[in-house]
């Protein structure tokens, strides 16, 4: 009887092989979180996770200096140093490096054609470390913020790995429910690994860390490749605590409803989604012009089937987040110019 | 027949290629389907960005779980399951909720005005897209891809009555707006 239904089968006749084309930069997006041979990538496949990932790929890191690493970052890039030196670890002169100046490419969720609220995405490159001493180079690093709106990625990237060290840590990440983490080091012939969780020594190629982050507002996990040849070599990863700030929005105070496509449109833009949402407009007599529970849905300036006119007009927004109490902006001025 | 033996062919050969790390037999695949999953993906998040990001997901599976792919069922739909499997764990993770009111089963009138059935498949995708999310999940599993509501309600850790009653609102505030579009 159900396949009678002819609301049904109109839409399934419709859209059952329907195509849209996909947008740009999807398959370079998801190519660049493909493991390959010289890239370490988690799959940031796992849903919303609480805990974003901040990745400080660094090659080559001599276990003193790590252990250094592990306790002092965040810290300015000469501060390390300065500490590194302190230590003064003692690294065969076969194992000392050059600093190859290998570029991370940070693995991205979205592209280039991203929305507004994607813009705060940052990305920022070359923390480089600079060179302590002869023997212990740290090689360039950098870290990528991922925007906490967006699904965290859980990614490394490329340990830049110097010519004469035989085998890199690779290892990956993936987010499990409840906050925890699963790390994974990737094999390697004639060499041991092990990871060092939140400072604590793990002999083990993989496991799950359920980190506690106290008032740190990150820890690292950190994956040491040891190679038989006597090289060692590292990989660091951030992750970030959740986030427990209050979600940003932005209320427009001004549209300009005239058809050129800017702020023709008004809605409220959300880095994410509230769980519940009520959005309403009143005019200048005070009528009730629009009403909405959908966070998605604009307002295209039509009162009473109609272009609005221009003038001052009042928005009443309540919205609650996830795990947060409820909020009302109370009739803030939106002016309607044309 | 022929071109369907064809294309599974191809695609055997680029599946075996991609298993190899092949990047340029990846790209293949990919434009081969992309559109198709896409369009899914719209189907079940209703917006652009987050279904970019599940048809993003939706890959990243493909390509890592190409192995699992047993040869004998067709490739095409093991690539809609992922697509589908993908954007319902996305929903259920938004920790969506289903109204679980089950409105009486009378709603839809037999003597519905008869619908134009050459609407063209962007303005119901639209319409689609617009449904609550609870509708639009159950719609689209049994309207589109064929489920019961059984299966539904195990997909979804909800009831088969929620599940059905979902799919009557949903064929409801569907039917409304076609009407007011014929208007």
């Amino acid at each position: 009887m159900n396949d009678q239904n002819p609301i049904d089968s109109l839409f399934r006749d419709a859209l059952r092989e329907a195509e849209v084309p996909a947008p740009d930069g999807v398959l370079q997006a998801v190519q660049s979180q493909l493991p390959t041979a010289t890239a370490a990538t988690a799959s940031g496949t796992g849903l919303l996770a609480k805990a974003s990932i901040w990745v400080l790929a660094a090659g080559a890191v001599a276990t003193a200096v790590w252990w250094n690493v592990d306790s002092q970052i965040p810290v300015e890039p000469e501060v390390l140093a300065t500490e590194t030196v302190a230590v003064a670890p003692t690294i065969p002169s076969e194992n000392s490096i050059e600093n190859d100046g290998a570029e991370l490419e940070p693995t991205r969720t979205s592209s280039e054609s991203v929305n507004a609220s994607m813009a705060l995405a940052e990305v920022e490159m070359d923390t480089a470390i600079k060179s302590v001493s002869v023997a212990t180079v740290m090689p360039q690093a950098a870290m990528a913020t991922i925007h906490p709106s967006r699904r965290p990625d859980l990614m490394a990237a490329a340990t830049s790995k110097p010519a004469s060290c035989k085998g890199s840590a690779q290892g990956r990440l993936s987010d499990l429910a409840g906050g925890c983490i699963q790390f994974e080091s990737i094999a390697q012939q004639d060499a041991q690994t092990y990871w060092r969780l939140d400072g604590e020594q793990m002999n083990a190629n993989r496991g799950t860390h359920c980190p506690n982050f106290g008032q740190r507002d990150r820890i690292s996990l950190v994956l040491i490749l040891r190679h038989s040849t006597g090289c060692v070599d590292s990989q660091v990863f951030w992750v970030q605590a959740p986030k427990v700030e209050i979600p940003n929005y932005v209320i427009p105070d001004v549209i300009t409803p005239n058809g050129d496509g800017l702020n023709d449109q008004f809605y409220v833009e959300f880095d994410r989604y509230p769980e519940r949402y009520e959005l309403l407009i009143f005019d200048q007599l005070n009528r009730l012009v629009f009403r909405s529970e959908n966070p998605r849905e604009s307002w295209k300036a039509q009162c009473y089937q109609t272009p609005c006119p221009a003038g001052l007009y009042r928005v009443v927004l309540t919205t609650q987040f996830e795990g947060q109490s409820e909020t009302k902006v109370n009739r803030q001025p939106l002016l309607i110019k044309k | 027949m022929k071109e369907t033996n064809l294309h599974t062919e191809t695609d055997s050969h680029r599946i075996q290629a991609c298993l190899k790390g092949d990047a340029q037999a990846q790209s293949e695949l990919y434009h081969r389907y992309a559109a198709k999953l896409y369009a899914i993906c719209l189907r079940y998040m209703g917006e652009p960005d987050t279904a970019r990001d599940m048809l993003q997901d939706t890959w990243i599976k493909v390509f890592t779980k190409l192995g699992e792919f047993k040869a004998q069922g067709s490739f095409e739909g093991w690539l809609r399951r992922i697509a589908v499997t993908t954007c319902l764990d996305s929903i259920k993770s938004d920790r969506m909720r289903f109204s679980t009111d089950i409105e009486e089963h009378s709603s839809l009138q037999d003597d519905a005005p008869s619908l134009d059935s050459k609407m063209d498949a962007g303005k119901l995708l639209k319409l689609i897209e617009q449904l609550p999310v609870g509708y639009r999940v159950v719609f689209n599993l049994f309207a589109i891809e064929g489920y019961g509501h059984s299966e539904i309600a195990a997909l979804l850790s909800i009831s088969e009555n929620t599940s059905k009653s979902q799919l009557f609102k949903a064929r409801k505030w569907l039917q409304e707006r076609l009407i007011d579009e014929k208007k």
